[in-house]
C-alpha cells in the first residue's frame, strides 16, 4: 500500500532542499555566523535542520559562493559567512529562475 | 562540557584527515552557541545528553560533512573501512605464518633479517594490491547505486559516550605510514648496503663539510644486528600505533624510546667506532643530536601518556 504521508513528506523535503540555497544566500548579505543564520531562517519560517545547514554553508564556501572568516575577538571564536561576488551573480540567476517557475506554476493552478 | 568534547571527538574520528580540524572547530563553536541559547551558560548533564541525542549519531553528523569529499559513498564507507582492515589483517597473518614456517624449517641457516625484510615487503605490496582492488570495487558501487536507497539512521544514544576516552592524536595515520615506509627503507639500506654510512660521509665531504672523524666500517658492521633489532622494534611500535592506537601501543612506544636511547648512548661512547678522530663533527654529532631529539620525544611521550591515559581517564 502506498504511504501517501511519507511520499508527501519526502517531496516537501526535496522542495525545501531545492530552495534552501536561495534562502541562505539571501540572508548572508552581511557577515553572519552559523547559529545566528539558523535563528534568522527560523524567524522567517524557513525551518531548517542544522545538520543540513552547517554542511551546506561549508559547501557554498568551498564553491566560492560564500566567503568565510573566523572572528576571535570575542570569548568564543565564531566562523562568519558572507555572500561573495560570484555568489551574488548566482543568486540573481537563481531568483530569476525562481520567479519563472513561480509564474509557471501559478498559471497552471 | 566533557560530554560535548567526547561527542565531537567521536565525530572527528569519522571525518577525513584533511578537513577534520576545521570541521571540529566549526562544530565546537556552533554547538556551544546552540547549547548556551537553549539551556543557558551552565547546562546540566541531562540537558547535554538531550541536545546530543537530538543532534544525531556521530556517524550521521560526520556523514553529512563527508558527503562532498568522498569518492566512496557515505552509505558504504563503514563497510569499506571494515573490509580494508580485514584484508590487511588477513594478509599480515598469512605472511607472518609463512615467515615463521620459513624460520623453523631453515633453522640451520635462518637468515632472519632477510626474511624480516621479505615479510614487510610482502605485507606492504599485497596490502596495496588488496586495498586497491577493494577501493576500485567500492568506487564502482558508489557510482552506480543511488545513495538514497541506503538508510543512514543508525540507532544511537548519547549514553554511549560514557565509554569514550579521548586519546591523544599526536600523529595522523598518514604521517605514521610515511614514518613506517622511511624506517623500512632505511633499515633495508643499512643491512643490504653496509657501506651506506661511508657513502653518506663522502656525500658530506662533497658538499664541502669537513668531517672530524669517520665511522670504522668493521665496528659498525658488528653493531648492525643490534641497530637492526631496535629498528625492527621501532617499526613494530609504529604499526601498533597505526592499527591498535590504545594505551598499550603508546606504552610500547615509550619502551622503544628508552631502548633507542640506550643504543644511542652505547654508540656515542664507543670510541672504537670512530677513526681518524679530530673533532666531534661527523656521525658522532649526528648520534648526539638524535639522542637529544630522543630525550625530547621520550619526555613528550611520557607526559602525554600520563595526561591522556592516567590523569584524564
Amino acid at each position: 500500500m502506498i504511504d501517501l504521508q511519507k511520499i508527501t513528506e519526502n517531496l516537501i523535503g526535496e522542495l525545501k532542499r531545492g530552495t534552501l540555497v536561495i534562502s541562505v544566500l539571501l540572508n548572508c548579505k552581511q557577515p553572519i555566523y552559523g547559529y545566528s543564520l539558523v535563528q534568522i531562517l527560523n524567524e522567517k519560517k524557513v525551518n531548517v535542520d542544522k545538520n543540513t545547514l552547517y554542511p551546506l554553508l561549508r559547501r557554498l564556501d568551498k564553491q566560492g559562493l560564500l566567503n568565510s572568516f573566523w572572528d576571535t575577538s570575542e570569548n568564543r571564536a565564531r566562523k562568519y559567512y558572507q555572500i561573495s561576488e560570484s555568489g551574488n551573480l548566482i543568486l540573481d540567476n537563481l531568483l530569476f529562475e525562481w520567479n519563472n517557475i513561480n509564474k509557471s506554476i501559478e498559471n497552471m493552478i | 562540557m566533557e560530554l560535548i568534547d567526547k561527542y565531537i571527538y567521536e565525530i572527528g574520528k569519522k571525518l577525513p584527515v584533511k578537513t577534520k580540524k576545521e570541521i571540529i572547530n566549526e562544530l565546537h563553536s556552533l554547538m556551544l552557541d546552540e547549547i548556551e541559547s537553549q539551556y543557558g551558560s551552565d547546562p546540566s548533564e541531562d540537558q547535554l545528553r538531550e541536545y546530543i541525542d537530538e543532534y544525531g549519531s556521530p556517524w550521521e553528523v560526520a556523514a553529512r560533512y563527508r558527503k562532498d569529499e568522498m569518492i566512496i559513498s557515505n552509505a558504504y564507507s563503514e563497510l569499506y573501512y571494515l573490509l580494508i582492515k580485514i584484508v590487511v589483517f588477513a594478509l599480515s597473518i598469512a605472511f607472518l605464518t609463512i615467515f615463521i614456517i620459513n624460520v623453523v624449517t631453515h633453522i640451520d641457516n635462518p637468515n632472519i633479517l632477510n626474511n624480516i625484510f621479505k615479510l614487510f615487503g610482502n605485507i606492504i605490496s599485497a596490502s596495496l594490491s588488496g586495498v586497491g582492488a577493494v577501493t576500485i570495487v567500492f568506487i564502482l558501487i558508489s557510482r552506480n547505486f543511488d545513495e538514497k536507497e541506503i538508510d543512514i539512521d543508525i540507532p544511537w544514544n548519547a549514553k554511549e559516550l560514557d565509554a569514550v576516552h579521548i586519546t591523544k592524536e599526536k600523529e595522523s595515520k598518514g604521517s605514521l605510514a610515511f614514518e613506517l615506509i622511511l624506517s623500512i627503507i632505511f633499515l633495508s639500506l643499512l643491512n643490504y648496503a653496509p657501506k651506506f654510512i661511508g657513502f653518506l660521509e663522502k656525500s658530506f665531504e662533497r658538499s664541502s663539510i669537513e668531517l672530524g672523524h669517520y665511522i670504522n666500517p668493521e665496528v659498525f658492521s658488528s653493531l648492525l644486528l643490534l641497530i637492526s633489532i631496535v629498528w625492527v622494534i621501532e617499526i613494530i611500535s609504529i604499526i601498533l600505533k597505526i592499527v591498535v592506537e590504545n594505551k598499550y601501543a603508546y606504552l610500547f612506544e615509550i619502551i622503544t624510546n628508552i631502548l633507542n636511547l640506550g643504543v644511542l648512548i652505547y654508540i656515542i661512547q664507543l670510541d672504537s667506532l670512530y677513526i681518524n678522530y679530530q673533532s666531534i663533527l661527523g656521525f658522532r654529532a649526528i648520534f648526539i643530536f638524535a639522542f637529544i631529539a630522543g630525550i625530547i620525544d621520550l619526555i613528550t611521550n611520557i607526559y602525554d601518556y600520563i595526561k591522556y591515559y592516567i590523569i584524564e581517564n
